[in-house]
């Protein structure tokens, strides 16, 4: 009864078998067939098969918050750490661990680190969640007030008596920020 | 990264350019990112991701986020944020140098501190950094004609000066400070006894000082000897010694906050010396949230004890045994060891493939990387090239006194007596162990 996807994808059938894909579909109607030890890492899917008893292989998840290009990041993130799990059941290989993330957050522009922060957030993957806010945070450490304000868009309502008193008060924290 | 430049990187210094001019608006090229249209782009966060993201930042970017708009400013300002960042803020040292050194070392990331019109001025050169509550930081002041106990946050400079008697003819002396588990109210301890019957007296008297009353109550006699030269070790609500009973046996104890009751504390199974027990050979102390205990009862090495589950006599566990002849001579010299970085994740065994490098602080000044596995010590380049200086474990924080007095007198509206803003005199060097 195992998706005929799964099957057909997999040269050796008999072992094919045994995995189970779990069907997701995203905001814009793609469908994802993943593995489940995979699709379980996401909290919201974990507790939707395990609370309806109706649901069955073939039912389709829909995920109306997530978009195809964030389902592609998260699942990426997800598979690298499955696959760490699996060869190192006991402790993950850390500088491994560490060289993935690095190279994998390299590559996201702000706008899609966003994405996935709240794709993370709604789909309940917290160590995902935690990565990438702690990206985010390294993304803004030292910069300007300038810089921080324009990446996350937003407007400064003080007006320029009361900035000015501000920087004053805390004057050390303004000393030595990094360039724009 | 490995393991190996994770540490290399403990004594990493934040770096401080002396340009005044980075607020001129030039034109954002966004050399980090390289991607100027990403700015903007993450706009309408939750609210509760947002205060994730800033909660990780250092507390100088923190102080800065509260320039960009109103909204952020009371976000930051608010002490339920305080403790989301404290939970996640790293030990660090903190170091007391003089004005001097703070133009030599203009590399590092300094926390200009404390000076007040109305009380007086700290007096730089007899200043000393006494223990460290979740930020806040006790301080004594010893300079001309003064002799004063204070509190205080470098960070948000706010500083508050704690009533005290003063006698010549009465000793005392702060032995803890720490914050209750569910009244969150911040009590310093400290025992007195008068001069004349000191020789021969082992008794104590026991005060009590709770942030935002205005004086020290007494607490009854101190009915242990604490054998353990250094500040209580604060964990789970409890400040934690190593004491003799009157019996001369010896023993951990402990003072609840709550009750402000002193017990005996279950300790690790170490042998009884008593009264045959060096000076300075034990030290109890936290760190990574474990109550540890080092036992140098034997010259040779010093044995790490930790409590793995607080409260639970079975879960002390010899961790590691430390044999290095520098190691042993400074927990002589000292007394206290800190530990800095100890924490679960660290693989201490003999059979760990990265050697576990343990960060120490011996009394206030000497710090040490010692190398479990390899057995040798290093000494961290930030304090071989410093002299004078004093050092404490301290976990940089936005904890405010002004918050943490409203605990406990919610009616006051207005600031409290004795908590000034204040400028320049002396330098504070933060530095991160992570």
């Amino acid at each position: 009864m195992s998706s005929s996807i799964a099957s057909s994808s997999s040269s050796s059938s008999s072992s094919s078998k045994k995995e189970k894909k779990i069907s997701l579909k995203t905001s814009d109607g793609e469908v994802f067939e993943v593995e489940e030890p995979v699709a379980m890492q996401l909290e919201i899917v974990r507790s939707f098969f395990a609370d309806n008893e109706d649901v069955t292989e073939q039912t389709v998840m829909p995920l109306p918050n997530v978009s195809t290009a964030a389902m592609h990041g998260i699942l990426e993130y997800c598979r690298a750490h499955e696959e760490f799990r699996r060869r190192m059941p006991e402790a993950a290989p850390e500088e491994e661990v560490r060289a993935f993330e690095a190279g994998y957050v390299d590559r996201k522009s702000n706008e899609e680190l966003k994405e996935m922060i709240l794709a993370a957030n709604y789909l309940n993957i917290s160590k995902l969640l935690d990565f990438l806010t702690g990206v985010a945070a390294k993304r803004i450490e030292n910069k300007s007030v300038e810089y921080v304000r324009a990446f996350f868009g937003v407007e400064n309502d003080f007006t320029p008596e009361e900035e000015a008193n501000l920087r004053r008060e805390y004057e050390w924290a303004f000393e030595g920020v990094d360039e724009d | 990264m490995t393991r190996k430049e994770v540490l290399a990187g403990m004594f990493w210094k934040i770096s401080f350019r002396a340009r005044r001019n980075t607020h001129t608006r030039r034109a954002s090229k966004d050399k980090d990112e390289g991607k100027a249209s990403n700015i903007g782009s993450m706009s309408e966060l939750p609210l509760a991701i947002l205060m994730d993201i800033l909660s990780r930042l250092p507390i100088k970017t923190i102080l800065e986020c509260k320039c960009v708009c109103r909204t952020w400013f009371n976000l930051v300002s608010d002490p339920y944020f305080a403790q989301m960042h404290l939970a996640r803020a790293p030990v660090s040292i903190l170091l007391l140098t003089n004005l001097q050194q703070r133009s030599t070392y203009s590399g590092d990331f300094l926390v200009p501190l404390l000076r007040s019109n109305r009380i007086g001025n700290l007096s730089a050169d007899r200043l000393s950094l006494l223990t460290s509550c979740n930020g806040l930081l006790c301080l004594h002041d010893l300079g001309y004609k003064k002799d004063e106990i204070s509190v205080c946050n470098p960070f948000l400079r706010e500083h508050m000066v704690l009533p005290q008697v003063r006698s010549k003819r009465i000793l005392r002396r702060i032995i803890g400070f720490g914050i209750t588990q569910s009244t969150n109210q911040y009590k310093l301890i400290q025992i007195l006894n008068s001069k004349n019957q000191a020789e021969n007296s082992d008794k104590f008297q026991v005060e009590i000082f709770t942030l935002g009353t205005d004086m020290w109550r007494n607490n009854g006699f101190l009915p242990y000897q604490l054998i353990q030269p250094s500040y209580g070790a604060f964990s789970h609500g409890a400040l934690h010694w190593y004491a003799h009973s009157h019996d001369k046996k010896t023993l951990m104890c402990s003072f609840d906050l709550e009750n402000e009751q002193f017990q005996p504390f279950p300790g690790p199974p170490i042998q009884d010396h008593g009264q045959c027990r060096p000076v300075n050979s034990i030290s109890v102390g936290v760190s990574g949230d474990f109550l540890y205990l080092c036992d140098g009862f034997r010259e040779s090495n010093i044995d790490i004890w930790v409590m793995k589950n607080y409260g639970e006599k079975g879960s002390w566990t010899k961790e590691f045994s430390v044999a290095n002849p520098l190691v042993s001579k400074l927990q002589r010299i000292f007394g206290s060891i800190h530990i800095l970085n100890y924490g679960l994740n660290m693989n201490m065994s003999e059979q760990a493939t990265e050697d576990a490098e343990i960060l120490m602080l011996f009394g206030s000044e000497e710090v040490l990387a010692y190398k479990v596995r390899s057995k040798g010590v290093r000494k961290p380049r930030t304090f071989s090239i410093q002299s004078n200086y004093q050092a404490i474990p301290y976990t940089a924080s936005l904890v405010s006194i002004k918050d943490a007095v409203m605990e406990v007198r919610p009616r006051v509206k207005h600031s409290p007596r004795g908590l000034l803003h204040t400028s320049n005199l002396v330098s504070f060097q933060s530095i991160h162990p992570t």
